[in-house]
């Protein structure tokens, strides 16, 4: 007679609630399935060991980005973090860094709301044309293909947990935000690069990055926020020279 | 400005500073250390051609102005990178000490570049 023996592996997770003094971690024994993954894993905790834990979570298929979290140290999306490239274990699982908890795994993501509003994501008409649903902008393939990268951006903020800018400044702008930023200043439908410069060309805006460039090497949608962010540095740098040394050519 | 940065000074010497560094130093290196030191005829050859070889080829005021503004802008690149590391690391200097020790080097080292080779 044969038993199969489970394979179970240990996790340990980052615990937080409002009303305790201290955070801690709680060890918990989930059992081994190859196709599963660390969001699996939470599931199976709070369904069958501990309903208190909290966790974001939705599609399940790395495309809300809702489910970000440090996975042994690493920003992860939890619903593409296989155990199997954790074995033996113990896995641990923390809320991503640079950001306040709030209950467990869930972060505050409040101030990051703030920096995107800040950089106006959102296609600008000088002629404030946005809702003549009747327009066409239309735009060739490859000024589409300009800026699609930085486009595809789900707000995951695994950048923001990379980020050693972020890890010492609470107001720099950080990676995705200022992607986005790019993505719309190089969108040839927009005409806001005008009301976005004030944002990006403080320090607090593409100035405070030093080009380590974990950001991009954490995304999961191969933005390349680095990438974008030195592209914008080229320019902001063009146009402070210019201002500089030639005032006459710019407006206001 | 209102609130501009002025960052662009240092960041557009640093970037000049890496190109600089990137597509000159290695060359620099391979002529003065490695090729002519192994003795490919080509490198010996080119440095001999005069009395004796690196310098004879440093007693050209040119020669000389181009190899200290190399060293001066990789020197300022070094110190950005330097600067930024720093903060990233978390050393809680006020940014002006960290701004006058990196660049404050970096000009230091250039300075003595400078005078070394005018001393040829
Ligand atoms: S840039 Fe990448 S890592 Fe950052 S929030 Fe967007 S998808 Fe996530
Ligand atoms: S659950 Fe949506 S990205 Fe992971």
């Amino acid at each position: 007679m044969s038993t199969a023996i489970e394979t179970m592996v240990k996790f340990e997770v980052f615990r937080y609630q409002p009303d305790w003094d201290e955070p801690t971690y709680q060890v918990y024994d989930v059992p081994y399935r190859e196709d599963w993954v660390v969001l699996d894993a939470l599931n199976y905790i709070k369904d069958t060991i501990d309903g208190s834990l909290t966790y974001r979570w939705s599609c399940r298929m790395g495309v809300c980005g809702s489910c970000g979290a440090m996975v042994n140290g690493y920003p992860k999306l939890t619903c593409a973090a296989f155990l199997s490239e954790y074995l033996p274990g113990p896995i641990r699982v923390e809320p991503l860094v640079n950001f306040n908890v709030e209950r467990d795994l869930v972060t505050d993501l409040e101030g990051f709301m703030e920096k995107l509003e800040s950089v106006q994501p959102w296609i600008i008409r000088e002629d404030g044309a946005t809702d003549d649903l009747k327009s066409e902008y239309l735009q060739t393939p490859s000024q589409h293909a300009a800026y699609q990268q930085f486009s595809m951006c789900i707000n995951c903020l695994l950048c923001y947990a990379a980020c050693p800018v972020s890890s010492h400044s609470e107001e720099f702008i950080g990676p995705a935000a200022l992607a986005l930023a790019q993505r719309y200043n190089l969108d040839t439908r927009d005409e806001g690069v005008e009301q976005r410069r004030d944002v990006i060309l403080k320090d607090e805006g593409i100035w405070e990055c030093s080009f380590v460039g974990e950001c991009s090497a954490v995304c999961p949608k191969h933005v390349d926020p680095a990438g974008a962010i030195q592209q914008a540095k080229m320019t902001g740098a063009i146009d402070y020279y210019r201002r500089l040394l030639m005032p006459w050519t710019v407006k206001s | 400005m209102r609130g501009r940065s002025h960052e662009p000074i240092f960041w557009s010497v640093f970037g000049l500073g890496g190109i600089v560094a990137a597509i000159f130093i290695p060359v620099i290196i391979f002529v003065t250390g490695i090729g002519g030191a192994a003795g490919w005829e080509a490198v010996s050859g080119a440095l001999a051609h005069g009395e004796d070889g690196i310098g004879a080829l440093l007693r050209h005021a040119p020669v000389r102005a181009v190899l200290g503004l190399i060293m001066a802008l990789a020197a300022v690149h070094a110190a950005h990178r330097i600067r930024h590391t720093l903060i990233d690391l978390h050393v809680h200097a006020p940014p002006a000490v960290l701004i006058v020790a990196s660049y404050g080097a970096a000009a230091v080292v250039s300075v003595l570049t400078a005078i070394v080779l005018a001393l040829f």
